[in-house]
């Protein structure tokens, strides 16, 4: 079995918000349930959306572009697995100086957990380490690395989970919490997908693509953020779901995406073996809209879009520079198969657009959507393993002899995720954690200074652990 | 002790002339600075700035306060220079590539990101006591403060000597060399700066406590005299105040030798909404006890009036910025500045401020808003200042708010770009503008020191020599006493904006008030909000702290930082 019911009822709602709020894109190849896996019939499982019209405000050209070449084939497009080519070293090393990592230095962006700390690796010292009580001892599957638990979350969080750049505010889904004051803020009006602004200016939550800025949660004591409506401090936007927020270097223009082809992901709430599926089709079709955000001298513009060929491709992640594309890509049969690399190469002339993505690197490892550190060197990822095609490969990654080894049984039934660090500059691949059965590292992502946090769900609890790891730095 | 504020608070309000109610006032108000920098400048555009800039306040300007208010010639020659002082060229603090390489003086001025790291340096050092306590800095650690951030890109491993003089050799033309201040929105003088940060525990008890209430009561001052002649036609009305009175004080307002029936009032509260506290012969006058914000409303009912208005109160002694440690001092300046992109095929709208222009956008039935423009240009850099961005875009300097603490209510200037810059509101620019160079000869002024004008010349004493300035301000001159004008075409675009005055709207900062209430709420802020309606200022008008830059997030943070450390 590869898709809880409730799983299928969250899908099917974000699959018809995305139609609600004009984020999805009307190109896209229609959700085919007999490929997608996902039962589709989102009459009755539809959610109140409460932002009003006037909350969504769509981009001057929001239509995917019509000169955009698509590629007949029929086939994935080639490439080899580990190819890794000389952009990206030469991309990481511009990002070593340039990128949002050194630029928050530079802005003296004040981490959490870091005061007094000379060195980042240094920081989080007072923050207890995972043990028994939470999550077990002994999860880090890196000598001398540590798991920190920030903090136990009352109730179970849907989809993802994100975090500020400096590590403060942690969105999980709707649920955000201030770890500097150990207070919640209820986000009053969001429904999922929180994303933070990589130079902590602000963020956002759907539906709506409210973008709210951070003095919203730093000043004073809040206990609730009004998302939407009179007296609201945010802004809609045509940020659409799933979206995965840049922020120009040196006052360009940037991009922004959001998910047009993607799987949503809420696994762990019931047993879930694999990559949770594909909303649609990643065919030879698809594509990927980019929205030019212009510096017009008062605040960024969406000035229009352009659709960048990703054939088979799906789950596109800009980078905090926005400008790399990470995606996931998938076999003629629709299997996955890794990731791909992407260079943006976007202009304009003018108010014309000039997009396109071109592949830099392919990493086949399995894994779930990413996140980009702030230097742009690594991603972190999450891998649900117990079941499908890949159960014997994963049973012997975790060290077990194979599917069939009796002590992975409970992994085979009661499933597991676990949290993963892929160097793009080397290919190299750590993983992070060692959960146990029933036991789901989830939604990992990086702060600006290296460390990683990632929640865990726990099968038969109600509870979620919101943990930090330095595992990053050991791979430096 | 009183501030001059309290004390020199003679303001009068306008009124219509019928014996009917007022027309309902629109809505809108200017409100500067409110959105937040784009880009601001980089830790190694600091380092090539240097420390900001002074700005070099006339010390004299405090002293003609009252002649400022009363003539609108001596207003805008002051603003002139004030605009030449903020304009004046400094050079960088490093060689570049243009040899003898210089910005503005206010590009030097320091925006969100100095002040953050600036007061992160100061907060840490008070160490755990200090911070406890929430100490003021020294002096000499304020000096030590900001001289670090000047100097902080050269801490920074990825800022090695040699790519800090690489980055300076790149800029290589005059735009570049502007564009090192990055897309700055809001910038500050370094005595707003110092005084800001020196503020911080007034800041965080303000935010943890709440802004002061509209009219702040004390102990009771001495009884001030304000003295205003009113002449009323028939049916004609004037409304005069606020005046603000403490617990115990009283007000007394009465007009002599007014006509028989002609009615003097006197109303509680300053709002729209205000009611009647005192209705009497304006002979007579009206006497009422404190607490409380009143005006004074006189009218004639039968032929017409004429007289001596005295009005004497009691003002509260009341500190005038109660989210600070006191008013800003004389060398107290901000910008805001309104970048537009030129390389995406947005030109620049123009707008028409003549008296025609004016007349047209503030008719009986029009909306009173600036609109999309009156035509299009596409200034280069001779003609506009421009600059662009190591990225490659480049922007134009449309239009720009100066603000100056050499009064108490500021001088607030703006500018704006004009493809007839010697035409109205540019006719009189002073040859120290002129001599500032090409692009600075290409903006227009005005200036407002107080919520109503209270210049009796319409023509504001340019008619023999500037006919066009004297026209133009003819168009917006509402009364002696009505609510004072100077409203920016590319900055208060909203509805109504055509009708503000900078001043009102600023009163509000860090009151709690969020700018867009300011401006879309008539009943309590009124006059498209350019009218006094508080006796204090949270932030003595500066709407960095809670809007914009959220300065005071700065400071909640930082704070919050190291108590979430222990």
């Amino acid at each position: 079995m590869r898709t809880a019911p409730a799983h299928r009822i969250g899908i099917a709602s974000v699959t018809l918000l995305a139609s609600f709020v004009g984020c999805s894109d009307p190109t896209s190849t229609p959700v085919t349930p007999a490929d997608s896996g996902v039962d589709v019939t989102p009459t009755t499982d539809t959610p109140k959306v409460d932002a009003p019209a006037t909350d969504t405000t769509p981009t001057a050209d929001t239509t995917p572009a019509t000169d955009t070449p698509v590629t007949p084939a029929d086939v994935p497009p080639v490439g080899e697995c580990g190819g890794i080519g000389p952009e990206v070293a030469a991309h990481v090393t511009a990002m070593s100086t340039m990128g949002w990592a050194a630029l928050n230095r530079s802005r003296s962006m004040m981490m959490h957990g870091c005061a007094g700390a000379s060195r980042p690796q240094d920081c989080l010292a007072m923050v207890p380490e995972v043990g028994a009580a939470d999550i077990g001892a002994n999860r880090s599957a890196i000598t001398g690395a540590h798991l920190r638990l920030l903090y136990t979350g009352a109730t179970r969080s849907g989809f993802w989970t994100r975090s500020s750049a400096d590590g403060r505010f942690v969105g999980r889904g709707i649920h955000l919490y201030d770890l500097a004051r150990s207070a919640g803020v209820t986000m009053t009006g969001a429904m999922y997908d929180p994303a933070f602004f990589p130079d902590n200016s602000g963020y956002t939550y759907q539906p709506g693509g409210r973008l709210c800025p951070m003095s919203t949660l730093t000043t004073g004591e809040p206990t609730a953020v009004q998302l939407m409506g009179a007296g609201s401090p945010c802004a809609g936007s045509s940020l659409g779901l799933y979206q995965h927020l840049g922020t120009s270097l040196d006052g360009a223009d940037y991009w922004a995406t959001s998910a047009g082809n993607a799987a949503w992901d809420d696994g762990g709430h019931s047993a879930t073996l694999t990559e949770t599926r594909r909303n649609e089709a990643w065919g030879a079709t698809a594509q990927t809209s980019l929205t030019l955000m212009a510096n017009s001298g008062s605040g960024f513009t969406a000035v229009g879009s352009r659709s960048v060929r990703t054939p088979f491709q799906g789950d596109a992640v800009i980078s905090p520079s926005s400008r790399m594309l990470i995606t996931r890509f998938v076999d003629a049969a629709g299997a996955y198969q890794g990731y791909i690399l992407n260079r943006l190469d976007a202009s304009h002339t003018g108010p014309a657009i000039m997009a396109s993505a071109t592949e830099i690197a392919r990493y086949c490892v399995q894994g779930a959507k990413p996140g980009f550190s702030y230097d742009e060197r690594y991603i972190t990822y999450h891998h649900y393993a117990g079941g499908g095609p890949d159960a014997d490969a994963d049973a012997r990654e975790l060290g077990f002899t194979g599917e069939d080894d009796p002590a992975f049984a409970e992994y085979t039934r009661r499933g597991v995720s676990n949290v993963y660090i892929l160097d793009l500059l080397t290919g190299a691949v750590r993983r992070v954690t060692n959960m146990g059965p029933g036991q789901y590292a989830l939604y990992p992502h990086y702060r600006s200074d290296g460390w990683i946090y990632f929640i865990v769900r726990t099968l038969g609890t109600g509870r979620e652990q919101v943990i930090a790891s330095d595992a990053g730095f050991m791979m430096r | 002790m009183i501030s001059s504020r309290v004390r020199s608070a003679f303001v009068l309000t306008a009124l219509a002339s019928a014996c009917g109610e007022a027309p309902p006032p629109s809505d809108g108000a200017s409100c500067e600075g409110i959105e937040s920098q784009v880009e601001p400048a980089s830790a190694e555009g600091r380092w090539l700035l240097g420390l900001a800039s002074r700005y070099p306040a006339d010390t004299n300007l405090p002293a003609r306060a009252d002649e400022l208010r009363r003539s609108q010639r001596a207003r805008r020659a002051a603003a002139w220079a004030a605009v030449a002082r903020t304009l004046a060229p400094v050079p960088l603090a490093h060689p570049t590539g243009v040899s003898g390489a210089t910005v503005p003086r206010f590009q030097t001025w320091y925006n969100r990101d100095d002040i953050a790291r600036t007061f992160q340096r100061l907060y840490e050092a008070l160490g755990p006591t200090g911070r406890a306590a929430r100490a003021r800095f020294t002096d000499a650690a304020l000096d030590e403060a900001f001289g670090w951030n000047a100097g902080f890109a050269t801490t920074l491993p990825e800022w090695p000597a040699s790519r800090l003089d690489a980055y300076a050799a790149s800029l290589d033309s005059a735009a570049s060399v502007a564009g090192v201040a990055g897309v700055l929105r809001v910038a500050a003088s370094p005595d707003t700066v110092r005084h800001l940060v020196q503020s911080y525990p007034d800041v965080l008890r303000c935010i943890a406590s709440g802004a002061p209430p509209t009219f702040v009561d004390g102990p009771a001052a001495s009884q001030q005299l304000a003295r205003e002649p009113v002449t009323l036609a028939h049916c004609g009305a004037r409304t005069l105040g606020p005046f603000f009175v403490a617990t115990g004080g009283t007000l007394t307002a009465r007009l002599a030798d007014a006509a028989e029936g002609t009615e003097l009032r006197v109303l509680d509260g300053v709002t729209a909404a205000a009611g009647t506290r005192c209705t009497a012969s304006a002979a007579a006058g009206c006497t009422v006890a404190g607490p409380g914000s009143f005006l004074v409303k006189v009218t004639a009912r039968g032929q017409g009036a004429r007289g001596m208005l005295d009005v004497r109160y009691t003002p509260p002694t009341a500190a005038v910025a109660g989210c600070l440690q006191g008013v800003f001092p004389v060398a107290a300046a901000t910008v805001a500045l309104e970048w537009r992109r030129t390389d995406l095929g947005m030109p620049l709208p123009t707008y028409d401020t003549s008296a025609a222009g004016l007349s047209r956008r503030l008719a009986p039935g029009a909306d009173a808003s600036w609109g999309t423009g009156d035509g299009t240009a596409e200034p280069d850099g001779r003609a506009a200042y421009t600059m662009r961005l190591p990225a490659g875009s480049s922007f134009r300097l449309a239009a720009m708010h100066i603000r100056t603490r050499e009064v108490d209510n500021w001088l607030n200037i703006t500018l704006w770009w004009s493809p007839t810059p010697d035409d109205d509101f540019g006719a009189d620019r002073p040859a120290a503008v002129r001599a500032l160079g090409g692009p600075w000869s290409s903006y227009k002024m005005c200036v407002a020191t107080e919520y109503t004008e209270l210049d009796p010349d319409p023509a504001g004493g340019f008619t023999r020599d500037a006919p066009t300035l004297a026209a133009a301000l003819r168009a917006v001159y509402e009364g002696h006493g009505a609510p004072s004008w100077c409203s920016n075409p590319y900055i208060d675009a909203g509805p109504g904006l055509v009708r503000s005055n900078c001043v009102g709207c600023h009163q509000h900062a860090m009151s709690g008030a969020r700018p867009l209430d300011v401006q879309s709420d008539p009943i309590n802020y009124p006059s498209n909000a350019r009218l006094q309606v508080r006796n204090n200022s949270p932030s003595d008008g500066f709407w960095g702290l809670d809007a914009g830059d959220h300065v005071a997030s700065v400071f909640a943070e930082t704070v919050q930082y190291w108590l979430s450390a222990q």
